[in-house]
C-alpha cells in the first residue's frame, strides 16, 4: 500500500511540474496550449536518446544514443523543448487570440504524435523506447529506489514551484496578466504583446520537457500511447479544478485528479467492471469533471489571488516591464 | 411636434440609465418622438449616442428607465419582441450581411414577416432606386453609401413604426449624404417615427424636426431643429463638452 | 500493375476518401461559421455515426436504414451537445475559449462512453451483398460500397447547397454566420438557427462515420478521432466557416493522400494530409485561420 502511494505521489509530482508549466501559459498569460503533453513526450524521448547507449543490437532504432548522464539528458530535453516551443510559438502566436493558438497546437499535437509513431528511425515508432536504467541506481541500489526518486521529484517540483511563484510576482508576471486580461489595452500601453506571450510559451514548454525527462527516467520506457490527447485533458482538468493562475491550486488539482480520481478508481475490484471499463469510466469522469468545473466554478477551488482590483497598477507596472 | 410631450408620442424614452457593466454611460435620458417625426441625436464622439440606441433595443442592459412604443410599456421586453412590435434598428457599422446578395439582405430583414416578403422587397427597391441595379450582387461589393441605404432598407422591411438609425451618413460624400437624408424624409412621410444619430450638425438640423444633444451621457440641450440652428450653446457643447 | 494503372487506382481511392472527408469537413466548417466555436468533438460525431449504424444493424440489415440510424444518432448527439452543454455556457456569457475546452471534454466523454459500452475491440459492420464487386467507371474501378459512398456524398452536398442558397433557413444560416448581432436585430431566431446547424453538422458527420466504417466493414471507438486531423486539415485549408472551400480542400486532401500512399509507405497517408495542413499554416497563417464570418 505504501509502495503504491509512493508510486502515485511520484506521478503526481511529475505531472504537477508539467501542470505548473501549463499554468504559466494558460493561467498567467491566457494561452491555451493543447500540445503541452507533446512537449512532455518530446522531452522524454530526447532525454532517453541522450541517456541511452547506441541502439546496437537492442532491436530498437533511434537517433543519437549518447549514453550521457542523467542531469545532462534532462537539460538537453529542456533546451530542445524550449527551442521547438519557440518555433511553434513564433508561428502560432502571430494571430493573438487564444482560440487560434488552441487550434494550431491541437493540430501540432496530432501531427507530432503521428510522425513519431510512424517514422521508426527517430524513436522506434509505435513500439517506443525502453531499457533506460534509473539514474543513480548503480550507486544507491534498487531496494528503496522509488522513495529516493520521489524525494528527487519533490525537490525539483519545489524548485519549479518557487520559480513560478517568483515569476508570478515579478513585473514580467504582472505584464503577462495584463496581456491576459486585456490584450488590446496591453498593446495600447506600448508593450510587445507577442514577445511577452512567446516568452511565457517557451518557459512552459521547457518545463513540460523537464517533466517528460523526469517521467522516462522513472518508467525507463516511453511509447506513443504514453502521451495522447487524453493526457492533455487530465492536465486541463487538474489546472481548472485547482485554480487557473494559482500554483497551490494546481498542486491541489493534480493531487485530486491524478491521485484520487485516476488512481483511486483503479482500486475498483474487477468483478464490478473490467479494467477496460474502469479506464473508460475514469476518462468519462474526467471529461464530465472538466465541463462541470468550467461551467460552475471556472476559477477553480483556489481562485487566483485577487489582483483584479489592481488592474490599473498592473498595467502601469506592466508597461515598465516590457 | 411632440418635444417633451409623452402623451402624443409614438416612441418615448424616459429617464433611461444604461452602461456596459462598469458604470452608467447613458444617464437619465428622456426622448419623445411622434409619428412622422425625425429626431436627431447629436453630440461629440463617445457621448453615448450609440449606447442609447442599443439600450433602447435592449442590446445593452438598462439599469433604470422606461420605454414606451405605441402606448405599450415595452421596458421589460426582449429585443426579439421589440422588433416584432415594430421597432427597427440600423447599426452604424457591420450593418449588412456582406456574403448575402442585396435581395437576400432584404429577405433577412423581413424574416419575421409571414407573407409578402417578395412584394415588400420590391417596394424597397422602388424606394431605393440605387439598390435596384445591384439587387443580385453580394452586399460586400456595394459602395459605402449603397451599403448604408441597404442597411436602411433592411430595417424598413417589416414596416416598422419606429426606426433607430446610427450615423447613416458617416463617411459618405456630401451628395450621398443628401441622398440618405432625402430617403429618411421619404420614410418619415410614410408615418414612421425616426431617431437618427448624426455627426454633421448643420445638415442634421436642416432635415430633422427635433434635436437632442448628448454630452457625457446626459441630454444637455433639446429643441426644435430650426430653433437650434445657429445656437451658440450647441457649438460650445461640441467644443468644450461644457454647457 | 503498370504505372498508369497504379495512378488511376489511387485517384479512384482518392475520390472515395475525398467524399468522406468532404462530408465531415463541410459540416464542421458550416458549424464553426454559424456558431463561432471550433468543435473538438467532431470526431466523436463521426464515430457515433458508425456505431449508430451498428446499433440499427442489430435490428435490420437494410443499408439505407442503418445509414439513417447512424446519421440520426450523430445528429441528435450534436444537437444535444449544443443544447444542453454549450448553450448553458453561452447563456452565462462564458468566454468562448471555455466552450472550446468544453468540446474537448465532450470529445473525451463521448469516445469513452462508447469504449465503456462496446469495449475497445473492433466491431463488424455487415456490408450489403455484392458490395465488394468492382465496377468500371471510365478509367476507374470502384467497389459497390465506394459508389454508394460517393453517391451519398454528392446527394448530401447538393442538398446542403440547395438549403444554403435557396431556402429561407439556409439564408438565415449564412446571415448568422456573417453577423450574428445583425441577424438578431433583423428578427432572425438566432438560437434556433444555431441549434439546427448543429443538427445538420451532426447528420453530415454521421454519414461520414457510416462511410468510414463501410470502407473497412469495421469500427473502433477511436474511428472518428483518428480521422479528425484530416477533417480539420480540409476545413482549415478551405477556410473555417466556408463549407464550399472545405469541399474543394477535401478533394485536394483526398487525392493527395491516396496518390501519395500509392508511392510512399501507406502508413504516411495521414502524415501527408498533415503536411498539407502545415504548409497551409506556414503559407497563409492569418488568412486561413481567421474564422471567416462569411459563408461564401
Ligand atoms: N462594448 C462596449 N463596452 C464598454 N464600453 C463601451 C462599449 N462601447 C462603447 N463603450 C463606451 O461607451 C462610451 C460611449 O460610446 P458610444 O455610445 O459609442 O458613443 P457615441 O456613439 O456617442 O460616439 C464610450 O466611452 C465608449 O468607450
Ligand atoms: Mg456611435
Amino acid at each position: 500500500m505504501i509502495d503504491f502511494l509512493v508510486l502515485v505521489l511520484i506521478l503526481v509530482a511529475i505531472n504537477s511540474i508539467v501542470a505548473i508549466g501549463f499554468n504559466i501559459q494558460w493561467g498567467y498569460t491566457g494561452l491555451l496550449n493543447l500540445s503541452s503533453i507533446t512537449f512532455v513526450g518530446i522531452g522524454g524521448y530526447v532525454a532517453m536518446v541522450i541517456a541511452l547507449p547506441p541502439p546496437g543490437n537492442s532491436g530498437m532504432q533511434y537517433i543519437l544514443g549518447l549514453g550521457w548522464p542523467f542531469p545532462i539528458a534532462v537539460l538537453v530535453a529542456m533546451v530542445v523543448c524550449a527551442v521547438l516551443g519557440a518555433i511553434l510559438g513564433a508561428i502560432a502566436l502571430n494571430r493573438v487570440r487564444a482560440y487560434y493558438l488552441a487550434i494550431v497546437t491541437f493540430c501540432v499535437a496530432e501531427i507530432v504524435h503521428q510522425v513519431v509513431s510512424t517514422y521508426i528511425p527517430l524513436f522506434d515508432g509505435n513500439s517506443g523506447l525502453y531499457g533506460l536504467n534509473p539514474p543513480f541506481s548503480n550507486v544507491v541500489g534498487l531496494a528503496n529506489y522509488n522513495d529516493l526518486y520521489l524525494g528527487l521529484c519533490v525537490v525539483i517540483l519545489a524548485i519549479v514551484f518557487l520559480f513560478a511563484e517568483r515569476l508570478r510576482k515579478s513585473p514580467f508576471g504582472r505584464a503577462l496578466r495584463a496581456v491576459r486580461e486585456d490584450h488590446d489595452a496591453a498593446q495600447a500601453f506600448g508593450r510587445d504583446v507577442w514577445l511577452l506571450q512567446l516568452k511565457a510559451f517557451v518557459i512552459g514548454c521547457a518545463i513540460a520537457g523537464l517533466g517528460g525527462a523526469l517521467l522516462v527516467n522513472f518508467t525507463g520506457a516511453l511509447n506513443p500511447d504514453g502521451w495522447t490527447s487524453g493526457e492533455t485533458l487530465l492536465l486541463l482538468a487538474a489546472v481548472f479544478l485547482g485554480g487557473s493562475g494559482n500554483n497551490w491550486g494546481v498542486l491541489l488539482g493534480m493531487l485530486l485528479v491524478l491521485g484520487v480520481l485516476q488512481e483511486g478508481t483503479s482500486l475498483i475490484p474487477t468483478w464490478i467492471m473490467s479494467n477496460e471499463q474502469q479506464a473508460a469510466l475514469q476518462a468519462m469522469t474526467l471529461g464530465v469533471l472538466l465541463i462541470v468545473i468550467l461551467r460552475f466554478r471556472p476559477m477553480g477551488i483556489l481562485a487566483e489571488t485577487a489582483d483584479r482590483d489592481r488592474v490599473e497598477a498592473t498595467r502601469s507596472s506592466a508597461s515598465r516591464a516590457a | 411636434m411632440t418635444l417633451m410631450n409623452p402623451a402624443t408620442s409614438l416612441l418615448s424614452v424616459e429617464g433611461v440609465f444604461a452602461g456596459y457593466g462598469g458604470g452608467d454611460i447613458v444617464k437619465n435620458v428622456t426622448i419623445n418622438i411622434a409619428e412622422r417625426e425625425i429626431a436627431v441625436l447629436l453630440g461629440p464622439n463617445g457621448a453615448g449616442k450609440s449606447t442609447l440606441l442599443k439600450a433602447i433595443m435592449r442590446l445593452v442592459p438598462r439599469r433604470a428607465g422606461r420605454v414606451e412604443v405605441r402606448g405599450a410599456d415595452v421596458s421589460q421586453w426582449a429585443t426579439e419582441r421589440l422588433i416584432a412590435h415594430g421597432v427597427a434598428y440600423v447599426p452604424q457599422l457591420r450593418n449588412v450581411f456582406p456574403a448575402l446578395t442585396v435581395l437576400e439582405n432584404l429577405e433577412m430583414g423581413g424574416y419575421s414577416m409571414r407573407s409578402g416578403v417578395r412584394e415588400r422587397a420590391d417596394e424597397m427597391l422602388e424606394l431605393f432606386p440605387n439598390l435596384r441595379a445591384a439587387s443580385r450582387r453580394a452586399a460586400s461589393t456595394l459602395s459605402g453609401g449603397e451599403r448604408n441605404l441597404l442597411a436602411l432598407a433592411r430595417g424598413l422591411m417589416p414596416g416598422p413604426a419606429a426606426l433607430l438609425v446610427d450615423e447613416p451618413t458617416a463617411g459618405l460624400s456630401p451628395q450621398y449624404e443628401e441622398v440618405v437624408w432625402s430617403q429618411l424624409e421619404l420614410i418619415r412621410n410614410t408615418g414612421v417615427a425616426i431617431l437618427v444619430v448624426e455627426q454633421n450638425v448643420a445638415t442634421a438640423l436642416e432635415h430633422a424636426d427635433t434635436a437632442y444633444v448628448l454630452v457625457l451621457g446626459e441630454t444637455r440641450l433639446t429643441g426644435r431643429a430650426e430653433d437650434l440652428k445657429g445656437d451658440d450653446t450647441l457649438t460650445s457643447l461640441y467644443i468644450g463638452g461644457e454647457g | 500493375m503498370d504505372s498508369l494503372t497504379v495512378l488511376l487506382t489511387s485517384i479512384g481511392f482518392g475520390f472515395v476518401t475525398a467524399a468522406i472527408v468532404a462530408l465531415a469537413a463541410i459540416g464542421l466548417s458550416l458549424q464553426i461559421g454559424v456558431t463561432n466555436v471550433p468543435n473538438f468533438a467532431h470526431g466523436e460525431l463521426i464515430t457515433f455515426g458508425a456505431y449508430g449504424a451498428l446499433i440499427v444493424q442489430f435490428v435490420t440489415d437494410n443499408v439505407l436504414l442503418d445509414t439513417l440510424g447512424g446519421m440520426a444518432l450523430a445528429g441528435v448527439t450534436a444537437w444535444a451537445m449544443n443544447r444542453f452543454v454549450l448553450q448553458s455556457f453561452v447563456k452565462r456569457g462564458a468566454p468562448r475559449i471555455y466552450l472550446l475546452i468544453a468540446t474537448a471534454g465532450l470529445s473525451f466523454f463521448l469516445q469513452n462512453l462508447l469504449a465503456f459500452i462496446f469495449g475497445e475491440r473492433t466491431q463488424v459492420l455487415q456490408l450489403p451483398a455484392g458490395s465488394s464487386t468492382g465496377y468500371h467507371v471510365g478509367p476507374f474501378v470502384w467497389t459497390g460500397i465506394d459508389l454508394l459512398i460517393m453517391g451519398a456524398a454528392i446527394v448530401a452536398v447538393a442538398a446542403l447547397y440547395v438549403v444554403l442558397q435557396f431556402t429561407k433557413f439556409g439564408k438565415a444560416q449564412r446571415a448568422v454566420s456573417n453577423n450574428p448581432e445583425l441577424a438578431r436585430v433583423s428578427g432572425i431566431p438566432v438560437n434556433r438557427v444555431i441549434n439546427l446547424t448543429w443538427l445538420i453538422a451532426g447528420l453530415l458527420a454521421g454519414l461520414a462515420g457510416v462511410a468510414v466504417a463501410g470502407t473497412t466493414g469495421s469500427m473502433v471507438p477511436t474511428i472518428g478521432s483518428d480521422f479528425l486531423l484530416v477533417v480539420f486539415a480540409a476545413a482549415i485549408v478551405g477556410g473555417l466557416g466556408r463549407p464550399y472551400g472545405a469541399l474543394v480542400a477535401a478533394v485536394i486532401v483526398g487525392l493527395v493522400t491516396e496518390v501519395s500512399a500509392a508511392y510512399l509507405n501507406s502508413a504516411y497517408k495521414t502524415t501527408v494530409a498533415v503536411a498539407i495542413l502545415v504548409l497551409a499554416i506556414l503559407i497563409r497563417p492569418n488568412g486561413i485561420f481567421t474564422v471567416s464570418r462569411e459563408i461564401t
